[in-house]
This record gives C-alpha cells, sequence and structure tokens, in this order.
C-alpha cells in the first residue's frame, strides 16, 4: 500500500465521518482542526474550530470567553497530536479539492503553478481572513461603531469560506448557495463567499489544494508546527535537490529541496501529505517522524516502483537473464 | 629547391593526399590508442563476463569504426530513423527517442583528434572540446558524422564557442541552460527550452509538411526506456559500494561510457546481465582487487574513452576505484525523471528538473550541491582517497578544488589533484604521483 | 653485522647510502647519474661495498627509489621517492624538535611531505610538470648570469635590495633575468630575486598542503644558503637544514629495508 492510497483511504472515511456522521449520531465536538462545516446540518459529525471560535467572540461574555479557553485547549492538543496532517489525511474540504485534482489527473490535463510572485502577494489573504474572524465578531460583540453593520456580520469568516457553500451540496442541501439579500452588507458578504466558491472549484481543478493557502485556520495551526509530534525531516547530505518534491508539493513549498542546513523541514504551509517522502528518490533523504521516532522514509526503490519510471517488464527481463546466465 | 616547394604547395591535388594522409595516420592512432586501452582491460583475468558487451561496444565505435552498425540496424534503416548528436549531459534524451531520432554521446576523449582541434581554437581551451572539434572537422569516424544533428547545452564557456564553431561544419542546435538554476525564472527559461527542442525535434523527423508529434504517449515510453536504464546503473552504483570490490572501477567506468553508443533498451539488457553476475560475486571468493586496496573515488573532469589514463593508472597501482562523480559515469544516470501524473506537462516539468536541478556541473553557481554529493559518496562507498582530476583548460572543475580538498581535509579523507590533458607524455611522472598517492594509503589504511 | 642500502637514482645524481643495524650510517656516496643509471649504480655500489668492506653476505635489502628506481636491478624492491623521503625524514632531523614537514628541492622536481610521528606520509604535493619551482630553475638562471650554481647562495647573500622575478616560467625568467642585466642591476639583487622566486613558488605548495609544523629542507637545493634564507623570509620561520640533504631519499630507503616494509601496501 502506498501512502497516497492509504491518505484516500483516510480521506475518504474522515470525509464520510465529518459530514454523515451526525446521521449515525456522532459529535466529535466543536473545535475540530478540520472544516467540519455546521452548515452542512444534521449530518455532521463534528464542528469545525473556526465556527465556535467566531460565535464565542461575538457573544463576548464571561462565560463564553471561559468556554473558549476550554475550545481552544482541546483544539491544541489535537493540533499537537498530528500537526498539519489534519489538513492533509482528514479536512472535508481537503478531500474534495482532491477529488477536483484526481478528475484533472484523469483527463491527463496539465496543472497550473502560479509564479512566485503571485503566491507571496497571496500569503496575506489568510491573514486577512484571519483577522475578519478574530476582529470581526468582537465588533459584533462591542458594536462601538455601526452597530447595524456589525449585527449583519455574524460569522463573517464563514460567510466568506467557500466550505460553507459547497459542503452542504454533498448532503443535497442548496439553501446555503444563495445571495442573502438582508441588508447591504450580507449581500456583500454572501457574494464575495459564492464569488470564492466558485474560484476555488475551478482553481482546485487547475491548481492542487487551490484553497489552503489562504485557510485562515490552516495560519492557526501552522504555529504549532514547532511542538507538534509530527514533522518532515531532511537529511541535507543525502538530498540531490533533484526537485521532484517540490513538483509533487500540492501546497508549491520550494523550501524542502533548497533547505540545506536545518533538519527540520515542516514548513508553515506544509499539510503534511507525505507526497514529497513517497517521490523522493533518494534513500532516507527525507522521513517523516512521531515523537522523533521516524514512522516513514523515502527510497530509492518506492520510487521506481510508484512512478513506474521503471517499465513493467524490469522484472520479467531479470528473471529472463538470470535463468539465460545459469545456462551458460 | 625553394621553388620546388612553392610548385608542390600550389598543387591542390598533393594537398589532397596529404590532408588523406593526416587523417589516415590521426585515424591509425585512434584505433591504437583505443584498441591498447581495451587490451589492458581484456588483459584482467578477473574481467565479468558481462563486460564483453560493453567492451564490444567501444570496440565497433573507436576501433573498427562502426558506430553506424551499432545504432542501425537493418530495421532502423527501414525507419529511416535520425541520429542526434548530445555534448553534455544535459540534453534530454527521452525528448530524442519519443521524436523517433536516436541520441549518441559525442564529448571527445581521443589524443589524436585534440591534436587536430588545437589548431582550430585557443591554445587553453581543454582537450575535450579541442578532441570534439577534432573529430567533427576531421570527419575520422562515423560516430559523429553519422550525426543529422548535435545538441549543444551552454554550459561552460568552451562548450557554448564550441557550438558557435562547430555549426560551421554541421546541424547544430545550441540549448541554453541558466548557469543560477534554483531561480523560478531561470528554471521557467529551461523549461520554455526544453518545449523549443521538443519542436525541433518534431518537425526535424517528421515527414515533409507533416509533423512528428511527441505525444505522452511516446514520451511516457521513453522515459520508462530511460528509467530502465537508470535502473540498472543504479544497481551498479550500489554493487560496487561493497567492502571487497566486485568489478574494477576501470570497467565499470566503460559499461557506464558505453551507454553513449548504443540504443538504451539493448544496454539495460546487457547492464542487467552485468548485474546480475557481480551480484553472485558479492561475498564471494573472488575479489576484484586486494581487500586491503585503498579505495579510491575520482571526482572532477570527466575520463572520457578512449583516455583511460587516469583510470588505467590508479588501478595499475594498486588501488580500486570504487567510484567516480563525473558527468560520464556515475552522473550520467543516477538522477531519475520523477512525473507522478501521465499528463505532458508533468513530464515535461520532470524532464526539466531532473537535466538541471540534481545536476552538479560546476558550470552552475553556485553549486553547493557538489559538495553534499560528494561527502555522500564517500561516505556511502567507504572511500580513503580522492583523486581530483582535472583536464587542462577546465577552470569551473579546477575552481571547485579548494572547496572540495577543504571537505574532504574535514572527512580526514586525502585528496590528490592531477591535472593533465590526452597526451601520454607526462605517463611517468603521473606514475610517481599516483604511485606515492596509493602508497600512502595503504599505510594509513594499514594504521587504521 | 648486517648493513641495508638505499639507492636514490635521481635526474642528476645518484645517491647511495648503507646504514647498519643500528640505524647508523654506515657510508654513502653521491655521483652524477649518467646516461645509464642501471650500470652507474651497479658499479658505483659495488665500489661502495668494498670501500665499507661489507661482503655481499653481510647485505640485507637493498631498496631503490627516484625516477630510475625500476631500472636499478641490483635492489630488491623499489619505492616511489615520497616514501622513501619520509621515511629518512626523521633520520635526517637528528633529533630536532617538532620537525614534521620536508621540503625537498631537487634537479627535476620539488616536494613536499607531510609526515606522522612514525615517518609515514600524511599529506604530499609534487612539483614535477614545470622547471620553474625545481633545481632545474637555478641551473637555468646561473648558466645565463655566468656563475655556477654552487656560487649562488653566497652571492644571493650579499644582495642588499633583492630584485623581483614575475615569471612562473623558467623560459621567462630566462628573459626576465637578461633584461635586467641589460638595465645594469647588480648579479646579487638578481640572483636574491631568483631565490625569493623560487621559494615563493614552493612554499605556496607547501602551504596548500597544509603546513603546520617546523620545516627541514633536503635535496640539492638545501645546500644553497641564500635559498634556505629566502625560504625562511617566505614562510617566516626557521628552517632546518640536515647534515647530507642530498642523502634523505637513500637513507630513508636504507631504513624501510631494514624495518622490512619496503612493499608499497
Amino acid at each position: 500500500m502506498t501512502v497516497t492510497k492509504l491518505r484516500w483511504i483516510v480521506l475518504t472515511i474522515s470525509f464520510i465521518l465529518l459530514i454523515l456522521g451526525g446521521w449515525a449520531g456522532l459529535d466529535l465536538g466543536g473545535y475540530l482542526p478540520a472544516y467540519a462545516c455546521p452548515f452542512v446540518g444534521s449530518s455532521r459529525g463534528g464542528v469545525c474550530f473556526f465556527f465556535r471560535l467566531q460565535w464565542i467572540l461575538a457573544a463576548g461574555t464571561i462565560e463564553a470567553f471561559q468556554a473558549l479557553g476550554k475550545h481552544l485547549i482541546f483544539f491544541s492538543i489535537l493540533v499537537i497530536l498530528i500537526g498539519r496532517a489534519w489538513c492533509g489525511w482528514i479536512c472535508p474540504f481537503g478531500f474534495i479539492q482532491d477529488l477536483l485534482d484526481l478528475v484533472r489527473r484523469k483527463l491527463k490535463i496539465g496543472y497550473l503553478r502560479f509564479p512566485e510572485r503571485l503566491r507571496d502577494g497571496l500569503g496575506i489573504v489568510k491573514w486577512v481572513f484571519f483577522f475578519i474572524a478574530l476582529l470581526i465578531p468582537l465588533w459584533v460583540a462591542y458594536p462601538l461603531l455601526a452597530p447595524s453593520v456589525a449585527a449583519d456580520l455574524r460569522q463573517p469568516f464563514c460567510t466568506l469560506c467557500p466550505g460553507k457553500y459547497i459542503l452542504p451540496l454533498v448532503v443535497g442541501d442548496t439553501g446555503d448557495v444563495a445571495v442573502d439579500f438582508q441588508s447591504a452588507t450580507t449581500i456583500t458578504m454572501s457574494v464575495l463567499g459564492l464569488v470564492f466558491s466558485v474560484i476555488t472549484i475551478g482553481g482546485a481543478f487547475f491548481k492542487k489544494r487551490f484553497w489552503c493557502p489562504y485557510c485562515p485556520m490552516g495560519l492557526l495551526m501552522s504555529w504549532y508546527k514547532k511542538i507538534a509530534f509530527i514533522k518532515l525531516k531532511k537529511e541535507s547530505q543525502k538530498c540531490t535537490m533533484c526537485e521532484v518534491c517540490y513538483n509533487v508539493c500540492p501546497v508549491d513549498i520550494e523550501q524542502v529541496f533548497k533547505e540545506r542546513e536545518r533538519e527540520d523541514v515542516t514548513f508553515s504551509d506544509c499539510i503534511l501529505c507525505m507526497k514529497c517522502i513517497e517521490y523522493c528518490p533518494e534513500d532516507d533523504a527525507l522521513r517523516a517522524t512521531f515523537l522523533g521516532k521516524s514512522i516513514y522514509r523515502s527510497t530509492r526503490k518506492g520510487f521506481s516502483e510508484r512512478l513506474r519510471t521503471v517499465s513493467a517488464s524490469l522484472k520479467k527481463r531479470k528473471k529472463e537473464s538470470l535463468e539465460h546466465g545459469n545456462g551458460k | 629547391m625553394e621553388m620546388e616547394n612553392k610548385a608542390i604547395r600550389k598543387d591542390p591535388e598533393n594537398t589532397l593526399t596529404r590532408s588523406r594522409k593526416r587523417k589516415e595516420r590521426l585515424l591509425k592512432g585512434l584505433v591504437n590508442s583505443s584498441w591498447s586501452v581495451l587490451e589492458e582491460l581484456e588483459a584482467n583475468p578477473g574481467l565479468p563476463n558481462g563486460m564483453a558487451y560493453f567492451i564490444d561496444v567501444m570496440k565497433e565505435a573507436f576501433s573498427n569504426n562502426g558506430a553506424h552498425r551499432l545504432l542501425v540496424s537493418p530495421e532502423n534503416k527501414k525507419d529511416g530513423r535520425r541520429i542526434v548528436g548530445a555534448y553534455c549531459i544535459m540534453v534530454p534524451e527521452e525528448l530524442i527517442y519519443a521524436a523517433g531520432a536516436v541520441p549518441v554521446r559525442l564529448c571527445g576523449g581521443s589524443y589524436e583528434t585534440s591534436l587536430a582541434g588545437d589548431e582550430l581554437v585557443p591554445r587553453d581551451t581543454c582537450p575535450v572540446v579541442k578532441s570534439s572539434i577534432g573529430f567533427t572537422s576531421l570527419d575520422l569516424i562515423s560516430l559523429y558524422s553519422m550525426c543529422d544533428a548535435v545538441i549543444i547545452p551552454t554550459t561552460c564557456d568552451a562548450k557554448r564557442k564550441m557550438g558557435e564553431e562547430l555549426s560551421k561544419l554541421t546541424e547544430v542546435w545550441m540549448l541554453e541552460v541558466p548557469h543560477i538554476k534554483d531561480g523560478e525564472g531561470a528554471r521557467r527559461q529551461w523549461l520554455q527550452q526544453l518545449y523549443i527542442l521538443k519542436k525541433n525535434l518534431e518537425s526535424f523527423t517528421g515527414k515533409r509538411f507533416m509533423k512528428r508529434k511527441i505525444g505522452r504517449k511516446a514520451l511516457g515510453a521513453s522515459i520508462r526506456m530511460i528509467g530502465d536504464a537508470q535502473y540498472q546503473a543504479r544497481r551498479l552504483y550500489d554493487i560496487r559500494k561493497s567492502a571487497t570490490p566486485v568489478i574494477l572501477g576501470r570497467e565499470a567506468m566503460l559499461a557506464i561510457n558505453a551507454y553513449g553508443f548504443v540504443e538504451a533498451d539493448r544496454w539495460t539488457d546487457a547492464m542487467a546481465r552485468l548485474n546480475d553476475e557481480l551480484e553472485v560475486r558479492v561475498g564471494g571468493k573472488a575479489p576484484a582487487a586486494r581487500r586491503r586496496a585503498p579505495r579510491i573515488m575520482i571526482a572532477g573532469c570527466p575520463p572520457i574513452f578512449p583516455n583511460w589514463k587516469i583510470p588505467l593508472l590508479i588501478e595499475e597501482m594498486g588501488a580500486v576505484i570504487v567510484t567516480d562523480e563525473s558527468c560520464m559515469g556515475n552522473r550520467y544516470l543516477y538522477d531519475p525523471v520523477g512525473h507522478t501524473e501521465n499528463s505532458l506537462t508533468d513530464m515535461m516539468v520532470g524532464l526539466a528538473a531532473r537535466y538541471i536541478m540534481p545536476c552538479v556541473c560546476p558550470s552552475f553557481a553556485p553549486n553547493e550541491d557538489r559538495l553534499f554529493r560528494l561527502l555522500q559518496m564517500a561516505e556511502e562507498f567507504a572511500v580513503d582517497g580522492v583523486v581530483y582530476h582535472v583536464l587542462k583548460g577546465c577552470v569551473i572543475y579546477d575552481f571547485e578544488l579548494a572547496r572540495v580538498e577543504k571537505i574532504m581535509k574535514e572527512k580526514d579523507i586525502p585528496l590528490m589533484r592531477i591535472e593533465t590533458d590526452y597526451s601520454p607524455e607526462d605517463l611517468e611522472q603521473l606514475r610517481t604521483r599516483v604511485e606515492a598517492f596509493v602508497e600512502m594509503l595503504g599505510t594509513k589504511k594499514k594504521n587504521r | 653485522m648486517k648493513y641495508f642500502g638505499g639507492i636514490d637514482a635521481g635526474s642528476t645524481y645518484l645517491k647511495m647510502a648503507v646504514v647498519n643495524g643500528e640505524n647508523d650510517l654506515a657510508g654513502y656516496h653521491v655521483v652524477p647519474t649518467g646516461i645509464d643509471c642501471r650500470s652507474t649504480a651497479r658499479n658505483e655500489f659495488d665500489e661502495l661495498m668494498k670501500r665499507l668492506g661489507v661482503s655481499p653476505d653481510d647485505m640485507g635489502a637493498v631498496i631503490s627509489t627516484g625516477y630510475g628506481r625500476r631500472r636499478i636491478d641490483i635492489a630488491h624492491e623499489n619505492v616511489t621517492e615520497i616514501k622513501a623521503h619520509a621515511a629518512g625524514t626523521l633520520w635526517t632531523a637528528n633529533g630536532e624538535k617538532g620537525i614534521r614537514t620536508l621540503i625537498d628541492i631537487g634537479g627535476q622536481d620539488s616536494k613536499v611531505i607531510m609526515i606522522n610521528e612514525w615517518g609515514e606520509t600524511e599529506n604530499f604535493a609534487m612539483n614535477d610538470k614545470c622547471a620553474a619551482g625545481t633545481g632545474r630553475f637555478l641551473e637555468v638562471l646561473a648558466r645565463v648570469l655566468d656563475m655556477e650554481v654552487v656560487e649562488l647562495g653566497p652571492s644571493s647573500l650579499q644582495a642588499e635590495k633583492p630584485c623581483r622575478i614575475n615569471s612562473l616560467c623558467a623560459v621567462f625568467a630566462e628573459s626576465e633575468v637578461i633584461s635586467l642585466l641589460a638595465r645594469g642591476e647588480d648579479r646579487k639583487n638578481i640572483i636574491a630575486g631568483i631565490h625569493a622566486s623560487l621559494a615563493k613558488r614552493i612554499s605556496s605548495m607547501a602551504k596548500r598542503a597544509g603546513l603546520t609544523s617546523r620545516v627541514m629542507l633536503t635535496g640539492g637545493g638545501a645546500l644553497n644558503p641564500g635559498l634556505v634564507a629566502a625560504f625562511e623570509d617566505e614562510l617566516m620561520m626557521d628552517i632546518y637544514v640536515a647534515r647530507n640533504p642530498q642523502l634523505n631519499g637513500a637513507i630513508g630507503a636504507a631504513l624501510l629495508g631494514k624495518n622490512g616494509n619496503g612493499s608499497s601496501g
């Protein structure tokens, strides 16, 4: 079994549990570091941490802040446990994006990659989302300025998040795919959200994990990378800088092959999908560790088998030549 | 008397005869020198049976002047397959195969043709370029004359200018290689170059008014074909790590060298047989060299057949070359193409990456990767000493000597620089030096 | 008592040394190599044995070294000059403290050898391609100056303002010296410049090879006090000059024979 296959299995199971688990009475809580979107309705198996975060901040009461502390602790424990593997292995919205990518692959269409400058420029987007999710709810709680606008801004990030519009479609709920005509504010927000959704669907078809670099929860989770149990590690001397890890990386991380000093190469955007390890052609150049113990290593043999850059006839040929050699 | 001389000089027929005679003389020299190298290789009683194929390839290409026979088998001739010469390892041979043509590796290693090239290029040019130009201008052997076009990547200054000179003599396609490779712009430009090359190849190998498109199936197949060859090359690489050497370096290096002159799948078959034979030898009772023989790594300029001066000398003195870091040796087939999707885009991206990113040719700067690579190899092969081969005129390899010397010193691995060219005249001085180096490594090894 | 012989067949001189079982130098002989080093070695070695009164039965291993080492048929084995010189260094240094580096200036090449405490080669560098940096350089230029090589040293010590010789090539250095002479430059200053140039060239080779310890100078060049002074200036240290600098290789070879480690590897 390859890691890619394992990841597909885990992603699919997580998707079913988080989006449909509610029907079986599953409730994994309100602090999940994944897009377990509450807008899916009763079938959801848990709730996204950012939904709760905004809700609590908007409530603005002492009790709410106490609850926030509790949620933050649960959230932190979950993130520390497996780091951003939540994104690569569990997030239902990641699953949707990977599905679109799979369709593209099957159609044998090439993929898109943003130029470095554009990528850098877009790096600010997740910060904008992050502050929207953090500050606007506080404004809602204490509407010192323009209270009518603030009132229409509950769950501001959720209104913008494409997950809110796309994930409910899975259970046939099309109710969210609409402009909210309550006020100018809600119209603006929901139109923006719908635009983001359309862009994300199109984008995820041509660009691997299109949305992930803009996810504010990913940003928050990346701050745990130093203490998270799962890490991506590199042995510089064994690396040939062949760039394969960059070409397979769904979130365009260049530093992994360029790094020459540090051993820890878990960069902020890394979703720990471990594709780089899977496709690294050098023995032990890259590996994943859990609490310092290696759990997965790169091998040349694995590379050849997985990429099928070696033809299937190879084993046959080897056998034949052996017989030939013995015959002599 | 003087009048007479003048008359002779002016006689065109006489000039023709003379140049023909000169050509014959040089050809004879080339045949003899390549023959004597191969004879010396064959004289080894422990020569693996699997080496016979590679030695025959070299004999055919250089001693029998029959490189065309190696490639143009009867069925190929019917197809009218084009032959494309490649200078440097940065030419993506996958594209050539995918276009239905066959690549051969040029880059001259002959003393005789380097003499001929001497007259056409500046004195301080490296012998590789001198020899290559000599081969082409003299039209000496079919290996060079059978090429319908040659591809020259702009790696070092000498190669770049050689492209310009050769374009007077043959069809030349330059391939612009970025020298600072890790920038995004450089990589994109290089990918663009490969697309241009692809287009060139398509119209070159296609019929009139009809291009022969390189599709993803053809490209995928040729990537797999070369992937097979690389798989076998890597097997040999791993076999050579064994504590008791099972093949001499001069033989292993020749086998890799031969890849340039035959079609990849045939080479793969032969290499698979050699590897099977060697794998049986690992742990066996017939080592290729003495168990205590100092293990040497050749780094620096590539030994190119028939210039087998340094490999022969080192092993004659009782050491064994366990590995080499050069573009005609291990580096040739080490790095694979990594593409995870079956789209043409992804294959081209993978191809572009494979040919420059892991390549540690000193024409790149910065080229720190090479130091990592050398350290890694020194470790993997338990190297006792490094022979740093500098071909006179190759500034870039010589430039990196100081850095390599430093890292090897830190690992307490002695390094000896040998500066030479293809001429046999300095053989005796080199012998003393190599012998002393091997002696020193032997003493160190004993003390350890 | 057993005796052991070492024959250093250099390009200019053939050096022979015989040591006894107590590591003492029993005798030595230095003759021009001549055209046929094989017969020279055979005749002269016999001569030496006779002079020392050593019978062939008392003779242990004879080891040859130097460029002509393979042609010396009276030797039982041959070793490279690097190994022989390294083996002789500690003996020749005669108890001088801290000598781990040898600079040997021969007629046709020069070498820098770093040794360990047992007299084994740690690292070495050789200049064998170019006349500049060898004894030949001095010979060529001595001829231009119309002097004997042995006169160069004492004369250069009297120089007041040494000239600069820039050419790295012996042939060009020759024309440089001729033009200096034509300008009326003092011969002593020119010679000092020549010595400085030679010392500089070899020192840079030594520094590159990793010079760390005290240096001993051997070979024909060590007989030249002007050159020794130039080396001291260039390397900024006191240089130890061996008593019989030319014999180092031959003594080393003889010692290798005595210790039974002549065979390489």
